[in-house]
């Protein structure tokens, strides 16, 4: 009798786990229309870290341009190819070498190896399928600290970038805040595996090379209070930008673009971006 | 007055001191009732850029992972913790190993009728399809999960567990996981059941996760527009399982059902389909022979703390792996990996002693094994895409499955290996092995060759010589005209008992389509063996491929160096 008390009293307490502890969703209740905003002030930074030899980059890469459909110029693609590890990453002979030391400084310091991956405003490492829902949190919902516009001029042989842009509210930060400036380039057609076309799929966005120093270069000291302004300028010759392309062709200037990232150098927060596209 | 206090203060300081040193006695010699115990390990590698396999360079040249765990057990009770350092972690292990700490820690109580653990807690639930927190040091997997686990034993044969807590991620935890279990071993507690030949168990499991609800987008084409929806994402998913063992006169019959609720999940494209798994096992053993036969379907089981983790990283729950484990390097160059997603697999394990006295059987007797696996896609209709492709749209149900109902087109793995080993006489033995594979290197790997018919065969033979001293050869081919063609393997080790051995080794891609890729891979290693102590010290060059333990793999990267292991226990 006792042993069937202790049976029944596992059981019945197993059961009460089950129907306490388990949520089931109805149909008509999976998917709910979003009601968040889907543009404002800040301009969110999503990185995607890839390799010609991931088979579910493409995958990625086509979640990452719906987004950019979606919200427009809130938000700012990034691929990153970095050099390792070489099974995903090594490029075939004849194709354009689209591995930069600036994309694996970025894989070493978050810590990936494996692909696809990507970074919201580098808060942390998410698969595809979380980058949807990491950028429309900071879209909707996200602080507005700064704001930051860039110009640039270009001729046949020199790119200049300004950026200047004030705190709008005083900001707590970890480290002394920076900004970064990335030149990336757009159709270029490597292989790619994976791809509908893996003979020639064309990868946008490219991370070319950083016209600051990789993790930035200063331009206010920490926990800036409203108002703080701040402003940084570049120059660079337009040719080592021209990746080379396949059949010895170069990347053409009008496919290049001028991304600037303003971050916290302590946390790696990225609070605000802002992109150029390049014109002849 | 003021004598009788002084002698009262010096007498009660007396009584004090005394109590103190025989308190200190006291602890001290319970102290010395306990015992110490533990292991410690360390692999590290130097590594050389090689450009030809496809080994990188690696900025720290020296890389290593270490573990050094200590017990303590005292009559019932027991302590236990593990510092891990990786430094940084070894190439093939995940990144977000790096760092060092005591993620292991636990206390533990073990008395008759009770035994509670708090800390660290490694567990199973039956056959693991429901919960498995495990660790394994090769794969670099430790899915403890650290809260606190009571075992309760009311009576003979009835086992009580609950277990809750959160699950270890690398250095952090996630999730929140609470189970309970019951065993019931009949032919224990049940008097006229005590002295029967069969014994019946039935078991039951009810484990559910919690994780805090996350934002999950899906933007939708509707029409010329985008319309961007919001998942409604199960904070709790709970799953059950029921479990049936039979053993009599040698004869063994067993299975387990589970059932997951739903749990979209970054695995499987945030559908709302349930999940669940049928194992079923038969088998027969008597002195000198055996045979198993082993049947499984598994339907979107990938059951994870963290529902965005993938890969071998943040799962509840295991899925047993229906292959036979190889043991040779040529024989294991293609493994297979359960897919919990979904599969239905097969198994038939046959061994076999021809009797020593016999011709074939000879004076030692002659072992004979036949195995052969198989394991299939299953059969998903009415996929609920609104493009028209296999996979289904997030938000959706998904598909619908029955049990064992598989696309027979669509195989993702067949091993048939027949293997015979005999001792010729006191000085020599041999091995020999055939089997014949086929590999879907596209569902397995992510890419490649979705049909590749592998046939290899295997020929190892140990002869001693002089007292303590043996020399192994071991010679394997692998032949297929798919992936990167014939492999040719040799390896000879000399072994001078107890502690001294060296090998060298030659993997040969012999028969590469590509001329300039019939690579070879040679190694070099020595190592010393005192009890449970072994270091080795190694050379050459790794191939690029997968490691398998269990049916759970971890890709290796192609490497050349100096490799070293050490490990001892105590």
């Amino acid at each position: 009798m006792k042993m069937i008390k202790y049976i029944g009293g596992c059981v019945l307490a197993g059961l009460l786990l089950t129907f306490v502890s388990c949520d089931t969703i109805k149909e008509q209740d999976r998917k709910v229309l979003f009601t968040g905003s889907i543009s404002g002030e800040r301009t969110v930074l999503l990185e995607e870290f890839t390799g010609v030899r991931c088979v579910n980059c493409p995958i990625a890469a086509n979640e990452a341009h719906k987004l950019q459909e979606f919200f427009g110029e809130n938000l700012i693609v990034v691929s990153l190819f970095p050099q390792t590890p070489t099974g995903l990453t090594d490029i075939a002979p004849g194709d354009p070498d689209v591995r930069t030391e600036e994309a694996e400084a970025y894989a070493r310091e978050f810590n990936v190896d494996q692909f696809p991956n990507g970074m919201v405003n580098r808060q942390s490492v998410l698969a595809w399928e979380s980058w949807g829902g990491a950028v429309a949190e900071v879209v909707s919902g996200g602080d507005n600290y700064a704001s930051m516009t860039m110009s640039v001029a270009l001729d046949e042989e020199e790119l200049q970038v300004s950026l200047s842009g004030r705190f709008e509210q005083e900001y707590k930060s970890a480290g002394v805040i920076n900004v970064i400036v990335m030149v990336l380039g757009d159709s270029i057609v490597t292989r790619q595996l994976g791809a509908t076309n893996p003979a020639a799929h064309v990868q946008n966005h490219v991370l070319i090379t950083t016209l600051s120093d990789v993790w930035g270069d200063r331009v206010a000291s920490s926990s800036p209070s409203a108002g703080t302004e701040f402003s940084a300028a570049y120059h660079t010759s337009v040719d080592p930008l021209l990746l080379e392309l396949r059949d010895n062709k170069k990347l053409s200037v009008d496919k290049l673009t001028v991304v600037a990232a303003l971050v916290d150098a302590g946390s790696k927060e990225v609070l605000q971006a802002v992109q150029v596209h390049l014109k002849k | 007055m003021k004598i009788t206090r002084r002698i009262f203060t010096a007498v009660f300081a007396c009584f004090a001191f005394c109590a103190a040193v025989s308190a200190q006695s006291k602890f001290e010699e319970v102290m010395a009732r306990g015992t110490l115990s533990g292991n410690i390990q360390l692999d590290a590698q130097l590594y050389f850029k090689d450009s030809l396999i496809g080994s990188p360079e690696v900025p720290e040249k020296f890389r290593s992972n270490s573990f050094a765990y200590l017990q303590y057990t005292n009559g019932k009770f027991t302590l236990g913790a593990r510092f891990e350092g990786y430094f940084k972690p070894m190439l093939g292990y995940d990144a977000r190993l790096d760092g060092w700490g005591v993620p292991y820690y636990f206390a533990r109580f073990s008395g008759d009728i009770i035994d509670v653990t708090a800390g660290s807690i490694y567990e199973q639930f039956g056959s693991g399809m429901i919960l498995r927190s495990y660790q394994d040091w090769n794969l670099g997997i430790d899915n403890a999960i650290s809260g606190v686990r009571a075992i309760i034993r009311p009576y003979k044969g009835i086992t009580i567990k609950g277990i809750v807590g959160t699950q270890r991620h690398f250095w952090e935890h996630v999730g929140l996981i609470r189970g309970v279990d019951l065993d019931l071993a009949f032919n224990d507690f049940i008097k006229p059941m005590q002295d029967w030949e069969t014994r019946i168990t039935l078991g039951g499991s009810f484990v559910s996760k919690y994780q805090d609800e996350q934002l999950k987008l899906v933007i939708d084409q509707v029409g010329d527009e985008l319309v961007p929806f919001k998942l409604n994402l199960p904070k709790n998913v709970g799953s059950a399982a029921a479990r049936l063992n039979l053993e009599s006169h040698g004869f063994t019959l067993s299975g387990e059902y589970v059932y997951k609720a739903n749990d979209p999940s970054g695995e499987n494209g945030y559908i709302y389909r349930h999940g669940q798994a049928l194992l079923l096992n038969a088998g027969y053993s008597m002195r000198g022979f055996g045979v198993l036969l082993q049947a499984k379907s598994v339907d979107n089981m990938g059951f994870r703390a963290d529902r965005a983790e993938k890969g071998n990283f943040g799962l509840i729950n295991y899925m047993p792996a229906l292959t036979r484990q190889h043991a040779y390097s040529l024989a294991s160059l293609y493994p297979y990996a359960c897919q919990s997603l979904g599969e239905v697999a097969f198994q038939a394990d046959i061994q076999y002693k021809i009797k020593r006295g016999t011709a074939l059987g000879g004076k030692y007797g002659t072992d004979l094994k036949l195995n052969a696996s198989v394991a299939f896609a299953p059969e998903r209709t009415d996929i609920t895409s609104s493009t028209g492709s296999l996979k289904p749209d997030a938000g959706t149900f998904g598909y619908k499955s029955r049990m064992f109902h598989m696309n027979a087109d669509e195989v993702y793995f067949i091993d048939a290996n027949f293997e015979v080993a005999h001792k010729f006489n006191k000085n020599f033995k041999m091995t020999l092995m055939y089997m014949f594979e086929r590999y879907n290197q596209e569902v397995v790997e992510g890419h490649g060759e979705p049909k590749a018919f592998i046939h290899t065969v295997v020929g190892d033979f140990t002869y001693m010589f002089l007292k303590k001293h043996a020399l192994r050869l071991e010679l394997q081919y692998l032949h297929t005209k798919q992936i990167e063609q014939d492999w040719l393997m040799g390896t000879l080790e000399y072994t001078f008992a107890p502690n001294w051995f060296v090998s060298v080794s030659d993997q040969w891609n012999v028969g590469n389509n590509d001329k300039g890729r019939r690579l070879h891979y040679y190694y070099v290693s020595a190592g010393y063996i005192h009890d449970a102590t072994r270091i080795s010290l190694s050379y050459g060059k790794i191939r690029q491929g997968i490691m398998c333990a269990g049916g759970v793999c971890r890709e290796m990267p192609a490497s050349n160096g100096v490799m070293l292991t050490m490990s001892s226990s105590f």
